[in-house]
């Protein structure tokens, strides 16, 4: 059986580890690109939001390179589309006459993954469940661990003094981490990561501007479709925060974990409950609740990713705009489709910066007169 | 002088679902009602002045209804229509229903809004419109009499509703049928969609709008296809397939606003899944802000000159 899924970030690696500690082959297709993009564009609906478009894309670029089967991630009861990606396209793909055995994955109904385990393991429960467990450990950690040197590359490169170390240590970091199969060697890695970004050379005085990423769970995690905007801003000396990273986000989605060590999804729902009573399936509520908590930490600006007419996030972005302005705090929407490019992106994002950087020399010079 | 409270109803969105409900059940307990009235230029640009740019059409409307009521009522009414529908499976509404409340604090902060949660998962209709009685200071058993009565009345509406409708259709057989497909916020609303019913009309085309079937006819329909969460868009496609069964139907005309999330998924279903092995020739109009009335004039008048082609009249 050769599995092919759609690509999302780091969130790969963990799903590649998963797969193939159950026995099967791994379709690796190309990160998303222009190529797949277009190809995606081509053939998604047009009104659809970009996430699908590019998975789509994504789709056809492992079925080229002999996918024979297909995981489609999203599902459930929701109200966001998201919930119809599978479905709607599992049903283009066949009108299109490509043949292959799909696999609905959705944090809500895990039944059919399941009824795929078992018959991988020749219908023994006890042997589907040691597999299983194996399967998810290694998963585990593995993506625990990048989560990890991501957390440490996002601090350290914003200060840092040779521009792109941090960078090439954690692209060296993930493919080490890809490539390592046992638990044990995963395991005792952690303090050789934590080091090895202690040891960058790094300037110990300058306090860099910090902002908060929120908005739409793809667009945040996948750099294809963000314009790698953390890594820019990092070495642009800006430290970025994503609410979500590819570890809390599959662990949320799938066994309900909460793996955010300084503030959970719970809190943060709470906080935006008075803002935005019900979360509609998106990433809405929290977003909002992160948004609220960086306002109140003092970061110095939100950033706001979302696709173009996102449902949830396109509804919630008055209530953003609110929460900026009565906590004051600069808030910058981006909407990101198949047509913006990355000079525009850059040009915001540096002008958004320019105003953050004024506002605190303003600040502080005021609190001294 | 005695004054009686006015509540304001923005005639948009959960409107054009609703209204009979609504309307009676607040007249009973003893307000009086205003509703905004039709849409037109004034009222629409007003919405699309404030509300964020890539956000649906109706939904702009919404605004600028909600923003003509402002000074002349005493609440404005606004639900959040989050789960319509428990049983056999969870329908929700749009994000754009569910954050409705919080888009009109956050943009309109200076209107007084009057509004209710219907969360089926939670609790039942009837609670919480008693619940929102009480806050207006109604008594409980009130409440409950005036939402009974004014359930009833809206099932007698609905059934009176279709029943005429399908007397129309049966009218005009002769002439070329085309379904209409779409929410009833625009194939309802005339301005919005460029009274599309009239031009059809005019074209000499009987029209049957996908409103026009009861509750039981759409219901006996959903079985047969694998449905979606939302339930505005559950009616839809219970519709198509109402449409698919319907022997003298020529064509389809399929309406969504640009930037309709739902309506995006909902239509490529209708089209993968429902009208799969279907010849029915259909169209498709995208509306937003800036359609021109001649553009969509010449689409309609090129389809429907099409169906008479393949029916083998002369245009």
């Amino acid at each position: 059986m050769k599995v092919g899924f759609q690509h999302m970030g780091t969130v790969n690696i963990a799903l590649t580890a998963f797969i193939e500690s159950m026995g099967c082959d791994v379709v690796r297709g190309p990160a998303p690109n222009k190529k797949t993009l277009n190809i995606g564009v081509k053939h998604a609906p047009e009104l659809v939001c970009l996430p699908f478009k590019i998975t789509l894309g994504d789709m056809f670029g492992v079925l080229e390179r002999g996918a024979d089967t297909l995981l489609f991630i999203g599902g459930g009861n929701w109200s966001c589309r998201f919930g119809y990606y599978g479905r709607v396209q599992c049903s283009l793909l066949r009108k299109l006459g490509y043949r292959f055995n799909s696999i609905f994955v959705s944090g809500e109904n895990l039944k059919p993954v399941a009824s795929e385990i078992l018959k991988l393991n020749n219908n023994s429960w006890t042997r589907a469940i040691r597999c299983f467990l194996h399967a998810f450990t290694s998963a585990w950690y593995k993506s625990r661990l990048v989560d990890l040197a991501e957390e440490l590359a996002r601090k350290t490169r914003p200060v840092e003094i040779h521009t792109g170390e941090s960078s090439r240590l954690l692209q060296q970091f993930l493919n080490v981490i890809e490539k390592e199969d046992s638990i044990q060697r995963l395991r005792r890695m952690r303090p050789r990561v934590e080091e090895a970004f202690a040891g960058i050379k790094h300037n110990t005085t300058s306090k860099p501007l910090r902002i908060q990423l929120v908005g739409e769970s793809y667009c945040v995690i996948e750099p294809f479709v963000n314009f790698n905007i953390i890594e820019y801003l990092g070495n642009k000396g800006v430290i970025v925060e994503p609410f979500l990273t590819a570890h809390r986000w599959l662990y949320y989605h799938t066994i309900r974990k909460d793996e955010d060590r300084n503030y959970s999804k719970k809190k943060a729902k709470k906080l935006a409950r008075p803002y935005w009573a019900y979360g509609t399936g998106g990433e809405d509520q929290v977003s909002i609740g992160y948004a609220i908590k960086a306002a109140q930490q003092g970061y110095d600006g939100i950033i706001h990713l979302m696709p173009f007419g996102c449902m949830p996030e396109t509804a919630a972005l008055p209530v953003f705009e609110k929460i900026s302005k009565s906590y004051d705090v600069p808030f910058l929407n981006i909407s990101l489709d198949e047509h913006t490019g990355s000079t525009g992106i850059y040009t915001r994002i540096g002008a958004f910066v320019d105003i953050l950087t004024w506002r605190r020399t303003k600040f502080s010079n005021s609190k001294r007169g | 002088m005695y004054y009686r409270k006015v509540i304001g109803i923005p005639q948009a969105l959960s409107y054009y679902y609703f209204y009979p409900l609504w309307h009676s059940f607040f007249t009973q307990l003893g307000f009086d009602i205003k509703t905004s009235g039709l849409t037109h230029r004034h009222k629409l640009d007003a919405g699309i002045a404030i509300v964020p740019g890539e956000a649906c059409l109706p939904l702009k409307c919404y605004f600028g209804h909600l923003l003509s009521l402002i000074n002349e009522v005493d609440f404005i009414f606004v639900p959040r229509l989050v789960c319509l529908k428990k049983k056999p499976k969870i329908k929700l509404g749009c994000p754009k229903l569910i954050g409705l409340p919080d888009m009109v604090r956050a943009l309109v902060p200076q209107a007084h809004i009057l509004t209710l949660d219907i969360d089926l998962r939670n609790e039942p209709e009837v609670k919480s419109y008693m619940k929102m009685a009480r806050s207006l200071g109604a008594r409980t058993g009130d409440a409950q009499r005036a939402y009974r009565a004014a359930f009833n009345e809206f099932k007698q509406y609905k059934k009176e509703r279709s029943q005429a409708a399908s007397a129309l259709n049966k009218a005009g057989n002769n002439k070329i049928t085309i379904g209409l497909l779409g929410h009833s916020y625009l194939l309802q609303d005339n301005y919005l969609n460029f009274n599309l019913t009239k031009k059809l009309s005019d074209l000499e085309c009987c029209v049957i709008d996908c409103h026009s079937f009861s509750t039981d006819e759409i219901e006996m329909e959903l079985p047969h296809v694998e449905s979606v969460s939302w339930y505005f868009e559950e009616e839809l496609l219970g519709a198509a397939l109402r449409f698919l069964h319907m022997d003298n139907i020529s064509g389809l005309i399929y309406l969504v606003s640009f930037g309709c999330g739902a309506g995006s998924i909902t239509n490529e279903i209708v089209e993968l899944e429902i009208l799969k092995d279907c010849t029915i020739p259909r169209l498709r109009i995208i509306i937003d802000e800036y359609t021109g009335e001649a553009g969509l004039m010449t689409r309609l008048e090129s389809f429907v000159d099409m169906l008479r082609l393949k029916k083998g009249h002369t245009p």
